[in-house]
């Protein structure tokens, strides 16, 4: 059950991260400063990065259609989360924030 | 699974069938005759009503939109008014995209899914006749307020505080609110059914991985509809409550924020126009096989980039707030989701051009219309990259750019596929199909006026014009692009004329006699149908059965398969395992009543007659409604009526209780659409608190201990009655009625002790937020009690008891539910002002 | 395809940063809709190695996801850039600073002088070219949004949050602007215009407009201050030196110098003038002022001429 849950997590890991980055970035900024933040966002991405990681790796062999979408929801979401820390990256931290 | 039927001739029954049995399933599903139809449940009778409904308001809002084209059509022009337009373009919005766009997807699920998936009728009939009702009553009265000027005219996303009491005192934002809020429920309603549809009613063998992409999608759909209306339901409740009791949610002298407003609806609003797009490409996927006479290439990809749209287009919301004065770093998490959720929309772009490489396409009206939708959705999508870029969207928003984008991807993403799947499926559900000729003509008269009227306002935009105008003046450059999409809009209504009139000539609606697999389609829809669906229910081991058996549709009619006749006398349909589709138990399904008619119709009038502030006579329509709905579900959860054989040895129960049970899925789902609802409360709760914590309480008021306590012996009580239903009658009742009467003692004191700190809602933004908690508590516990009440009748009228107990376990459910929000509520408002203070 | 309104005729940094990204934009929109078509195009009437090609799921996974993944890889990190450009630099230490604030349906412009005095004007802001210029934007009832393409993309204007926007004009000139947030009646009615001055024109002008209203000058003037003022019109409206000192509609101190009235719609005319005091209900329906038809002929021009004498 845990580990069908686990193999469908890919969106949901997703999901989670981005609300992360974004929340964070109002709750955290405006207490404890753009270095926290940093944190923040390093380590949701890389607990994201760890369960999509395992995600792909638990079902590239699989054959049946549960795993086939699974493998492919992970990749997907490899790709949002990349695609979502790029911006953090890029743009300077807690910068307009109230 | 016992037996399979295969090709090698095994069937599960055996032929001939028994003399009267093909009778006796016909008189089960017989038609109420003439003007009793309207009490017709059948998903076919309804789906027929629901797309004519969802059509028709397609045309009235064309009309607005004509409107609103021959006043644009010359620089400061004074056809219209600017109250006229701005009511005329805030209808035209609502309506396209409330009482068309998303009831005429749902409208094309109830149709189909039940053909396609094999299933004699959709799961829970009635509630599916009451969500159309329900639809139909509220969006004509929502749309005559046009005729007495009373019509909202605060933009189809309706932001405060425009449309606050203050800057907006008429009913039209009332009506709005209401009857739009209401009009949500029923898109709920609708999704319940489908996704407990789809999970559970398929035909026997027809694994998830077999399962037709359309269904695929409106499962999606269905799950989307979950978790983004609630947050525009919460919109409108606090936006309701401000407007009557000055419950300052949105207003910012008192610590409310207007933005809060645009985070809940855009929540909800961006995800919907993949909630519109998504079946609208899942009837593509089913067309252009058909078309082309090959399997879809690329079929599990096309799943996976479902589910993953469904999952990005909730990190988009933002991305209609580029210009609100966000941190640059949150735009850009939402710049790249927006990028994130094109890469799934591109992929099904490859799919279906590669499924035309794989076969061959005939050149009929429909392909056209797939042809088309792929060129405009293809410009629309690019058109939305470039908006998701942040910098580029500063100066495109909300200019005639936008207007061009998004009428590119809803015209080209679900009018084209609409249309298209008028023309391909019309011969299952007409006596004729529809003209390839006139369908032709219309396609060529709507893409090239579609194309005419909405590119020039790509550049109208750009140079400057802002959307939602009454009028602009000479000589900014605008004139000419604005004539040129007058003349683009009334070829597209010549197009969508000439569809009418194919319509009124060639559409026959028949349920018995219809033209059938003109297309020769592979999928079970193209079965030879009539009121019950097919005669006998296929096992299926493909995606394309009738493709891998083509003796199916003739042995189906037969009998040869499953459930050939009636087993119980009655309407009843096949449920099957989620994932597997192994048959379980066969439900039986209500026929035509009057209940959940009544129930519909007086349900809109208490709405639109609280709109109008008539608060006697709206309760006494709520006393209607409950009598109604009673008298609707005390019929509901029959007695078992033993086994039942349905072929190949394969005897399936006539009662089930627990997680088998379709009834519960439904709660379960239920329960996410409440969960959802009240999760966004809380995001609004802490939101509030980041934008002006100064109105937190610095000493937060005593610890809620009583309530508590309530909470703990409502919990207790709960666990006592799910053991005592088996052994004591007398001792269950008294569980219940305490365990309830706990949960509303608990919930009234928390209120109460608010209240006595003096605590006044109307103070600040937080003391709203506190209250509202209370509203949402008591909606949940209202609902609990009167199902408690319920089950008590049930107990009494011997209804109810240890095995029959269907009644009793989703009670269960959403009480268990009610005391877990509860809860929640007590943590958040008592131990958030403790941490943050 | 420029007009006095167009993000393609940009003349300040951000609105050109923004033009050459839509730039790539379109060429970049135009390549991919070109091979869609193409594709579409050899599916149904190609080769047929052409088609066995295209129907592969692997044309499907090059086509439909490793592309899009690059590309909008590629685009977002030019987004980004962009975004960085404009928004994470600070303005230099002269930028000038302007408040706007939004109302229904007109702008209230606020400057301040050197010595940090409120000067209140409306509708039509002067700035200098080539300085930074920080405008504070809020708003007074609903939400608005300040839009001058030419210049840069929108702010909108919020009520409760304060926003600012950098702009900088690269040549004197008038750059037009409209309210971009539905607000409500007369929402299409509510346009601006900025107009850059050399630096020391606007020194000048800065300078006369922070002053008292000139005296007015003939004998009709004279008439037209005492009607203005026995109607009432200062209770809402100000002209600094007079007893009009309202505060609900537009500072009147030299409306007699501005281009336009009535939120940038209608040239400053005298027959504009005119019609706006009598029949303003009609030129912009719902607006705060009701309709002056107290005055006889003689009168009205009377007051259009003193309010035409405020330079």
């Amino acid at each position: 059950m845990f580990r069908t849950f686990l193999r469908l997590g890919a969106p949901l890991a997703w999901a989670l991260h981005f609300l992360v980055l974004y929340g964070a970035e109002f709750l955290v900024c405006s207490r404890w400063g753009s270095q926290a933040y940093a944190a923040v966002v390093a380590g949701a991405t890389l607990a994201a990065l760890a369960v999509l990681v395992f995600v792909v790796r638990s079902t590239a062999a699989g054959t049946g259609f549960v795993d086939r979408v699974a493998f492919a929801l992970g990749l997907m979401g490899l790709g949002g989360v990349l695609a979502t820390t790029m911006p953090a990256f890029m743009i300077p931290m807690c910068v307009g924030t109230a | 699974m016992t037996r399979a039927a295969t090709a090698t001739g095994e069937y599960p029954n055996d032929l001939p069938r028994p003399e009267g049995e093909l009778e006796r399933l016909e008189a089960a599903w017989e038609l109420p005759k003439g003007w009793r139809i309207v009490t017709a449940v059948n998903n076919t009778v309804i789906g027929y009503f629901y797309i004519a409904t969802a059509f028709g308001f397609f045309v009235l809002a064309g009309i607005l939109a004509l409107l609103m084209r021959t006043q644009l059509a010359v620089p400061d022009n004074t056809f219209l008014g600017q109250e006229t337009y701005n009511q005329i373009f805030t209808m035209h919005g609502t309506v396209m995209m409330f009482l068309f766009a998303v009831p005429a997807v749902e409208a094309m699920g109830v149709l189909l899914l039940p053909q396609m998936l094999g299933a004699r009728d959709l799961p829970f009939p009635r509630l599916g006749a009451f969500a159309f009702w329900a639809y139909l009553i509220g969006g004509l009265v929502f749309f005559c307020t046009l005729f007495v000027g009373l019509a909202p005219s605060g933009g189809w996303f309706m932001y405060p505080p425009l449309t606050s009491e203050r800057f907006s005192p008429g009913v039209g934002a009332d009506f709005w609110l209401l009857g739009i809020g209401f009009i949500e429920i029923s898109a709920i309603a609708g999704a319940i059914e489908i996704i407990v549809g789809v999970l559970r009613t398929r035909a026997p063998g027809m694994t998830l991985d077999r399962m037709p992409i359309f269904a695929w999608t409106m499962l999606v759909f269905a799950g989307m509809v979950v978790f983004a209306f609630p947050a525009v339901i919460l919109a409108t409740i606090l936006l309701e409550l401000e407007r009557a009791f000055d419950w300052p949610f949105f207003i910012a002298e008192r610590g409310g924020d207007p933005l809060l407003w645009q985070h809940l609806f855009w929540f909800f609003g961006h995800p919907e126009v993949y909630i519109i797009f998504l079946p609208a490409a899942g009837m593509v996927s089913m067309i252009v096989p058909a078309m082309a006479q090959t399997s879809m290439v690329g079929h599990r990809l096309i799943v996976v980039a479902l589910i993953a749209t469904g999952f990005f287009s909730f990190g988009l919301w933002v991305h209609h707030m580029f210009t609100t004065g966000l941190p640059a770093l949150s735009l850009g998490f939402f710049s790249a989701a927006s990028m994130a959720v094109s890469v799934p929309s591109g992929l099904q772009v490859f799919a279906w051009i590669a499924t035309i490489a794989a076969g061959r396409l005939r050149l009929t009206a429909a392909s056209l219309f797939v042809l088309g939708f792929l060129f405009i959705f293809t410009l629309g999508g690019l058109t939305g990259v470039m908006v998701a870029m942040v910098p580029f969207d500063w100066q495109a928003h909300d200019t005639y750019f936008v207007v061009a984008h998004f009428h590119y991807v809803l015209v080209g993403g679900m009018v084209f596929p609409l249309l298209c799947a008028f023309y391909y499926w019309a011969p299952a559900f007409s006596r004729r199909p529809l003209s390839e000729r006139m369908g032709k003509s219309a396609f060529w008269l709507i893409f090239i006026g579609f194309n005419v009227a909405f590119f020039p306002m790509h550049i109208s935009g750009l140079i400057g014009m802002p959307r939602r105008v009454y009028s602009y003046p000479a000589g900014l450059g605008w004139d000419l692009p604005n004539l040129i999409s007058t003349v683009g809009a009334f070829i597209v209504a010549a197009g969508i004329l000439v569809v009418l009139a194919d319509f009124l000539r060639n559409l026959r609606p028949t349920l018995t006699k219809s033209a059938g697999d003109v297309w020769k389609g592979g999928t079970l829809e193209w079965l030879e149908n009539h009121t019950y669906g097919a005669r006998s229910v296929p096992h299926v081991d493909s995606r394309e059965p009738l493709w891998t058996h083509p003796r199916m549709s003739e042995d189906v009619k037969k009998g040869r398969y499953y459930l050939p006749g009636t087993m119980t006398g009655g309407r009843e349909t096949i449920v099957t395992s989620p994932v597997e589709a192994v048959p379980q138990y066969l439900m039986r399904l209500p026929g035509p009543g009057w209940p959940h008619l009544i129930a519909a119709v007086f349900t809109a009038a208490f709405f639109l007659l609280l709109t109008v502030k008539a608060v006697a006579l709206a309760l006494a329509c709520g006393g209607i409604v409950i009598a109604a709905m009673i008298a609707w579900m005390w019929s509901s959860d029959p007695a078992s009526a033993g086994e039942a054989d349905i072929g190949a040895g394969i005897s399936l129960p006539t009662y089930v209780a627990g997680p088998t049970h379709p009834s519960w899925w439904a709660m379960v789902v239920v329960l996410l659409v409440a969960g959802a609802l009240y999760l966004s409360y809380v995001f609004g709760y802490l939101y509030l608190w980041t934008v002006s914590p100064a109105t937190w309480p610095t000493t937060p008021i005593s610890m809620p201990s009583w309530p508590v306590t309530c909470l703990i012996v409502s919990g207790v009580a709960l666990a006592a009655a799910t053991r005592l239903l088996g052994s004591s009658r007398l001792l269950f009742a008294l569980a219940l009625a305490c365990g309830i009467g706990a949960l509303l003692v608990g919930l009234a004191l928390d209120a109460w002790t608010q209240w006595q700190s003096g605590l006044r809602p109307s103070a600040s933004g937080y003391a709203a937020m506190v209250y509202a908690n209370a509203v949402l508590q008591a909606q949940i516990a209202g609902v609990v009690t009167a199902m408690g009440a319920f089950t008590l009748a049930r107990l009494v009228a011997g209804r109810l008891d240890a095995d029959r107990r269907v009644v009793f376990d989703n009670l269960a459910l959403l009480w268990g539910y009610a005391i877990g929000e509860a809860a929640l509520g007590l943590l958040l408002t008592h131990g958030f002002p403790r941490v943050a203070g | 395809m420029t007009g006095l309104q167009s993000m393609f005729a940009p003349m300040g940094p951000e609105a050109a940063l923004i033009a050459d990204l839509a730039a790539v934009l379109f060429v970049g929109a135009a390549v991919v809709l070109t091979i869609v078509v193409a594709a579409l195009w050899f599916a149904m009437l190609g080769s047929s190695a052409a088609r066995r090609g295209l129907a592969a799921e692997r044309a499907v996974i090059v086509g439909g996801i490793v592309f899009p993944i690059v590309a909008l890889a590629a685009l977002l990190a030019y987004g980004l850039w962009v975004m960085r450009a404009s928004v994470a630099s600070p303005a230099a230490s002269n930028a000038m600073r302007i408040e706007v604030t939004g109302e229904q349906w007109w702008w209230r412009v606020a400057y301040r002088d050197g010595d940090g005095r409120r000067i209140e004007s409306a509708n039509e802001i002067r700035i200098p070219v080539g300085r930074d210029v920080v405008l504070t934007l809020r708003s007074a009832d609903v939400i608005h949004s300040f839009w001058v393409p030419s210049l840069a993309g929108k702010v909108d204007m919020i009520p409760g949050r304060v926003n600012t926007l950098k702009i900088v004009a690269k040549q004197p000139g008038v750059y037009r602007g409209q309210c971009a947030e539905y607000c409500g009646g007369a929402h299409a009615l509510m346009a601006l215009e900025v107009v850059a001055l050399p630096e020391a024109e606007f020194a000048s002008w800065l300078a006369a407009e922070g002053a008292q209203a000139t005296d007015a000058a003939g004998e009709t003037e004279r008439q037209g201050r005492e009607l203005f003022l026995a109607a009432g019109c200062g209770a809402c409206h100000a002209i600094r030196g007079t007893r009009a000192d309202g505060r609900i509609g537009p500072d009147l101190t030299r409306v007699g110098a501005r281009r336009q009235i009535a939120a940038a719609t209608l040239p400053a005319t005298r027959e504009n003038l005119a019609r706006f005091i009598v029949d303003g209900q009609h030129l912009k329906p719902g607006n705060g002022m009701p309709p002056f038809r107290v005055f006889s002929a003689e009168e009205l021009s009377a007051v259009v001429a003193y309010l035409a004498s405020l330079k």
